[in-house]
C-alpha cells in the first residue's frame, strides 16, 4: 500500500473536522474524496500535502510515518483550486520552479519542463505570464509544475470547479488520460459525483468527517451501503420501509421484493433504494401503482416523474431510453411500474 | 450604451468641476513657475525679461548645493531604511504568531498621524536625552519615523491581497522559507516596495517642520528655501519651488505608474 491514513484526526477551534479518518491508498491509482462542503474531504488532501497538521492519528507512506513532515519534504504535489500560478513567472519558469527550488540538473530540468509542457500542450505557451492564459490553461500549467517534480502523488483539489461545464468535461478526460499515462497516484477532491464517477478507480465518499464508503464508482452506483451514499450518488428512489423475513420490505406502497439484505436482520427500519433506470412500466414482482405527473424529454432518455398512489407523498422518478416510435404515457395518466429485485438495494433507514 | 443628452452635460459638468479644481490648485505653483524664467511688474508679464539666469545662479549657490545633497542624502536614506523596515514589519505583522500586532501597528502609524510638530518635538527631546547631536543621522532617523507608516501600508496592502496558496504551491514544490521569500514573495511586493520607497522619497523631499527640530546645523532644501524666503521673496526661490514640484511630480508620477494592472487574459 502506498498512502496510508490511520485514524488521523483534525480539530479546527472547536470543531472536530475529522474526528478518526482511516484510508489506504494504491499506488498509481487514480482516487477521489467525494463529498458535500463541510465533508473533511480537502482537510484529508491538506493533511496528505502537509498543508495542515495532524492532532491525532498517522499518516505513513511506504511503511515511513510521514506525519510530520513538512510540505516541503514530502514526496507528493499539489494542483490547488485557484491554480496558484506565481503571476511574475512566465508558464516555463512556474513550471520549472520545483527543479530550481530543489536545485536539480539546469539542463536536465529544462528537458523535463518542455516533455511536461509538451503533454500538456502548452509548448507555444511557454514565455506567456498567468494573466495571459485561459482558465482552462491556467490549469494545464498548474498541473504541469506539479508533474514536473514527478511527485509520487499528485494531489488535486476541486481543480475543475472554476471552468465551465465544456471545458470541465474536457479536463476530465485530459486528467485521466494524463493520470494514465505518467502512471502517477492522483487524489482528486471534487463535490461533483459524475466527476468522480467518470475519472476515478475508486471513490471515498464522505460526510461530516467520516468515510461512509470506500469502491469503485461502479461499486457506488449500484450497490450503496449507506442512507448518505444512497441519497448523495445519482438521484436514487429511495422508498422507506421495514425489513420483513423472505427478503421483502414492507413500504407504505405495499410488499416489494429485494434480492439481498446483507447483514440486516428482519425488523430494521431502512430504505429501498431503486435507480430511476432500473423503474420500468409494466407488471412484475415489485408492482407499484402511481399518476404521471410530469414527462421530462431528455434527448437520450426521457423522464417521468411519477406520485405514488397508495403513498401520494412519494415521488418516483423513472428514466425511459427515449424511443420515437414507441408510446408513450400521458401526463395524468395512472401507469404501474416495476423493477427487477437485484436492481434494488436496501439501506438502513 | 447609447448615451442620453443627460449623460453628455453630466459629462460636460464633470470635466469643468475638474478643470476648475486642477486651475485653483495648480495655479499658484504655475504663478512660481512663470516667476522663475521671467519678470512681472505692475502685473505686467515682461516676455523680453524671459531667462534661466536664476536657475544658473541657483547652481552656483553653494549654500544650496548643499542643502540639495543633504535633502538627496536623508531622502535616499530614510526611504531605503523605511522600505526595509515596511517589509520585515509587513512580514511580521501578517505572521500568524506575531506577539502584539496591534501595538506594533499603532506604533508604526502614530507618527505619521501625529502633527509634525509633536513628532518633531518628541524625536528633539529624545535625541537630547540620548546624548544624540543634531545631524543628517537625526534628520533621517526622523523622516524613516515618518514615512515609515506609508511604505509599511503600501507593503501590507499588497502582502495581504497575495493568495495563501501561493506560499503553500511554494512550500509544496519544495522550496525552504527563504527560497520561498527570495522567489514568491519579494517580486509579488516587488512594485509596493518600489511605490512605497517612492513616496517616502517625495514626502522626504518636502518635510519641513520635523527637519527643522532634528536639522541642527544642517540644512535640507525646503529649510533652506524657507531661510531664502524670510530675506526677500527672489527669483531664485521660484526657480528652487519649481525644481522642487518637477522633481516631486516625476517621483509622484512614477510611483502612479507603478500601481497601474498589467495583462489580458485569453478566452478558453
Amino acid at each position: 500500500m502506498s498512502l496510508e491514513l490511520r485514524k488521523v484526526r483534525k480539530v479546527y477551534g472547536s470543531i472536530e473536522v475529522l474526528p478518526s479518518f482511516s484510508l489506504e491508498i494504491a499506488d498509481g491509482e487514480f482516487l477521489t474524496l467525494l463529498g458535500p462542503s463541510g465533508s473533511g474531504k480537502t482537510t484529508v488532501l491538506r493533511l496528505i500535502g502537509g498543508f495542515a497538521a495532524a492532532d491525532g492519528g498517522t499518516i505513513l507512506f511506504e511503511g515511513a510515518d510521514i506525519t510530520r513532515l513538512p510540505a516541503n519534504k514530502r514526496p507528493f504535489n499539489t494542483v490547488f483550486q485557484d491554480y496558484a500560478l506565481f503571476p511574475h513567472m512566465t508558464v516555463a519558469q512556474n513550471a520549472g520552479y520545483g527543479p530550481l527550488v530543489q536545485r536539480r540538473d539546469p539542463v536536465k530540468s529544462k528537458k523535463l519542463v518542455d516533455e511536461t509542457l509538451e503533454i500538456v500542450g502548452l509548448t507555444e505557451f511557454r514565455d506567456r505570464y498567468p494573466a495571459q492564459l485561459s482558465g482552462g490553461q491556467r490549469q494545464r500549467v498548474a498541473l504541469a509544475r506539479a508533474m514536473v517534480c514527478e511527485p509520487r502523488v499528485i494531489l488535486l483539489d476541486e481543480p475543475l470547479a472554476a471552468l465551465d461545464a465544456g471545458l470541465r468535461r474536457q479536463m476530465q478526460l485530459f486528467l485521466k488520460q494524463t493520470q494514465r499515462r505518467i502512471r502517477t497516484t492522483f487524489v482528486f477532491v471534487t463535490h461533483d459525483q459524475d466527476e468522480a464517477i467518470t475519472m476515478s478507480d475508486r471513490i471515498v465518499v464522505m460526510d461530516q468527517g467520516r468515510l461512509e464508503q470506500l469502491g469503485t464508482p461502479k461499486e457506488l452506483y449500484y450497490q450503496p451501503r449507506t442512507r448518505f451514499v444512497a441519497g448523495f450518488f445519482g438521484d436514487n428512489n429511495l422508498i422507506g420501509g421495514t425489513l420483513s423475513v423472505a427478503a421483502r420490505v414492507e413500504t407504505p406502497l405495499g410488499s416489494l421484493p429485494v434480492a439481498a439484505a446483507d447483514g440486516l436482520s428482519p425488523g430494521t427500519s431502512v430504505l429501498l433504494a431503486v435507480r430511476p433506470e432500473a423503474l420500468r412500466l409494466g407488471n412484475g414482482e415489485a408492482a407499484i401503482a402511481a399518476d404521471v405527473e410530469e414527462i421530462v424529454f431528455g434527448g437520450a432518455s426521457t423522464r417521468l416523474l411519477l406520485r405514488a398512489s397508495a403513498a401520494p407523498h412519494l415521488r418516483l422518478d423513472v428514466r425511459l431510453a427515449s424511443d420515437f416510435r414507441a408510446q408513450m404515457p400521458e401526463v395524468g395518466q395512472r401507469v404501474t411500474v416495476t423493477y427487477d429485485p437485484a436492481d434494488a438495494v436496501v439501506v438502513p433507514a | 450604451m447609447l448615451r442620453t443628452r443627460g449623460d453628455r452635460i453630466a459629462e460636460y459638468a464633470t470635466c469643468a468641476v475638474t478643470v476648475l479644481v486642477l486651475l485653483v490648485l495648480y495655479a499658484p505653483i504655475l504663478v512660481s513657475a512663470v516667476f522663475s524664467v521671467v519678470e512681472i511688474r505692475r502685473g505686467e508679464i515682461l516676455w523680453e525679461t524671459f531667462t534661466f539666469r536664476h536657475y544658473v545662479t541657483l547652481w552656483s549657490n553653494a549654500s544650496v548645493i548643499d542643502a540639495l545633497a543633504n535633502t538627496a542624502i536623508v531622502a535616499i536614506c530614510s526611504a531605503g531604511i523605511a522600505s526595509i523596515l515596511a517589509v520585515l514589519l509587513a512580514l511580521y505583522t501578517e505572521w500568524h504568531g506575531a506577539i502584539a500586532r496591534t501595538a506594533l501597528t499603532l506604533l508604526i502609524y502614530l507618527p505619521f498621524l501625529l502633527p509634525p510638530i509633536v513628532t518633531g518635538l518628541a524625536l528633539l527631546v529624545a535625541s537630547a536625552n540620548a546624548d544624540m547631536d543634531r545631524s543628517v543621522l537625526t534628520i533621517i532617523i526622523g523622516h524613516t519615523i515618518f514615512v515609515l507608516a506609508v511604505a509599511y501600508r503600501l507593503v501590507l496592502t499588497r502582502l495581504q491581497a497575495l493568495p495563501p496558496t501561493l506560499i503553500e504551491a511554494s512550500f509544496d514544490l519544495g522550496a525552504s522559507r527563504w527560497q520561498t521569500l527570495r522567489y514568491v514573495l519579494l517580486p509579488h511586493l516587488a512594485s509596493s516596495i518600489l511605490t512605497g520607497a517612492l513616496l517616502a522619497l517625495t514626502l522626504s523631499f518636502d518635510e519641513t517642520l520635523i527637519s527643522s527640530f532634528v536639522a541642527g546645523n544642517e540644512m535640507t532644501l525646503p529649510l533652506r528655501l524657507w531661510a531664502m524666503m524670510r530675506v526677500g521673496f527672489t527669483p531664485e526661490i521660484n526657480a528652487l519651488v519649481t525644481l522642487v514640484l518637477l522633481v516631486s511630480m516625476a517621483l509622484a508620477l512614477a510611483a502612479a505608474s507603478l500601481l497601474r494592472p498589467k495583462g489580458e487574459p485569453e478566452e478558453d
